[in-house]
């Protein structure tokens, strides 16, 4: 009993372990799906922690039928089209981030503000579709991520390349 | 990859851009000690605890109203009726709840999960959509049965003002959520049949 106790306390310890290397390796990308899908740095903050639980909650059972990258994608995404936005803010640990996306004192930052911007302006799914072309992810994995087929991909990402460009004439 | 056919102005525009956020990402830590130990804290284990809180106190509001109807001397009728309604209540909301709490709902495909999403908010506003006039002549009955059960006036008029109250409070926001809640899953749904099509 002490021994199968041991046994669990271990493999827990090294779950933890993988959980965090995996978590630090793909930081970047749920940040960025967070962002784009937030409207203030709190909002990144509470989408960035409920995907991490949402992660930590599957990891324990992930048996690895899909890659890990994807699975990710489709946690991130997930939580962010799904989430209520309650402002869970006394809840949450800061992120050790000392930028604010969201304040355009820089050209990068206005830049990446544009980025926002138009993303933005996209329906969720939409949304999630360009992000995902953006990180040169195949068509085949995006039909995978996103439960559609590789022809609807295509369709979808042309509708959005028309919407995009249908979004700057209208600013110009 | 068949980029070319789809590369515009914008497009390419948004592939500098997001380099420039990755550059940035790059020079930050974001994640931290405190972060992933609040994640790893058995949260989702706290969140089960909770649910499986409120379930039991669901589970026990249902004795609890048969003993103060009982108790303040109302009719079997009364009693029964609010007994079915909480056991249908407490059923409804649990079986409705037992997909979301599913550990590996945020695992599957987006169009997978905006339905079962949407179809847990649509199973909620419907909900709602038969709980709001129940409610409503439960309440006439309730005053009804309090006046019957002989209360003397002045708390009558009390228990009614009270109740009627909170009861226009509760039932306008109730009306106001299912509208939301009507009007979101139906964005969603719209949404996921374009993909369909």
């Amino acid at each position: 009993m002490f021994e199968k106790k041991i046994t669990i306390i271990k493999n827990m310890k090294t779950l933890e372990l993988e959980f965090t290397q995996l978590v630090k390796e793909y930081k970047n990308t749920i940040y960025t799906v967070c962002y784009m899908f937030s409207e203030d740095s709190e909002e990144v903050n509470d989408l960035f922690q409920e995907t991490l639980v949402n992660m930590w909650r599957g990891f324990k059972s992930f048996k690895g039928e899909s890659s890990i990258a994807t699975w990710i994608w489709r946690i991130t995404l997930n939580t962010c089209i799904s989430s209520e936005r309650k402002k869970k803010t006394n809840q949450l640990v800061p992120l050790s981030v000392n930028i604010n996306l969201f304040d355009s004192t820089d050209d990068d930052n206005r830049q990446i503000q544009m980025l926002h911007e138009r993303i933005s302006r996209l329906k969720p799914f939409d949304r999630a579709i360009v992000l995902l072309w953006l990180e040169n992810i195949s068509y085949e994995e995006i039909a995978a991520i996103v439960g559609i087929s590789v022809k609807n991909v295509s369709v979808r990402l042309f509708r959005i390349k028309e919407e995009l460009k249908n979004m700057s004439n209208k600013e110009k | 990859m068949d980029n070319i056919y789809f590369d515009s102005v914008e497009l390419q525009d948004m592939k500098e851009q997001i380099s420039i956020l990755k550059e940035k990402l790059d020079k930050e830590a974001i994640v931290n000690e405190a972060l992933i130990r609040r994640v790893l804290s058995d949260k989702a284990e706290k969140l089960k605890i909770m649910g499986l809180g409120k379930t039991v106190i669901s589970f026990l509001s249902i004795p609890m109203i048969v003993w103060c109807t009982t108790f303040l001397g109302m009719s079997l009728g009364f009693t029964i009726i609010s007994a079915i309604f909480l056991t249908i209540a407490f059923l409804y909301m649990y079986n409705s709840h037992r997909e979301i709490n599913n550990t590996n709902l945020m695992c599957d495909d987006l169009i997978e999960v905006g339905k079962r999403v949407a179809r847990l908010k649509q199973s909620y506003s419907s909900w709602i959509k038969f709980s709001i006039p129940f409610v409503t002549i439960w309440f006439c009955w309730f005053f009804y049965e309090l006046y019957n059960a002989g209360l003397p006036l002045p708390n009558l008029y009390a228990a009614v003002v009270g109740v009627a109250v909170g009861g226009v409070i509760g039932g306008t926001i109730g009306v106001m959520k299912y509208r939301k809640i009507q009007r979101v899953s139906k964005e969603l749904l719209q949404e996921i049949e374009k993909y369909h099509n």
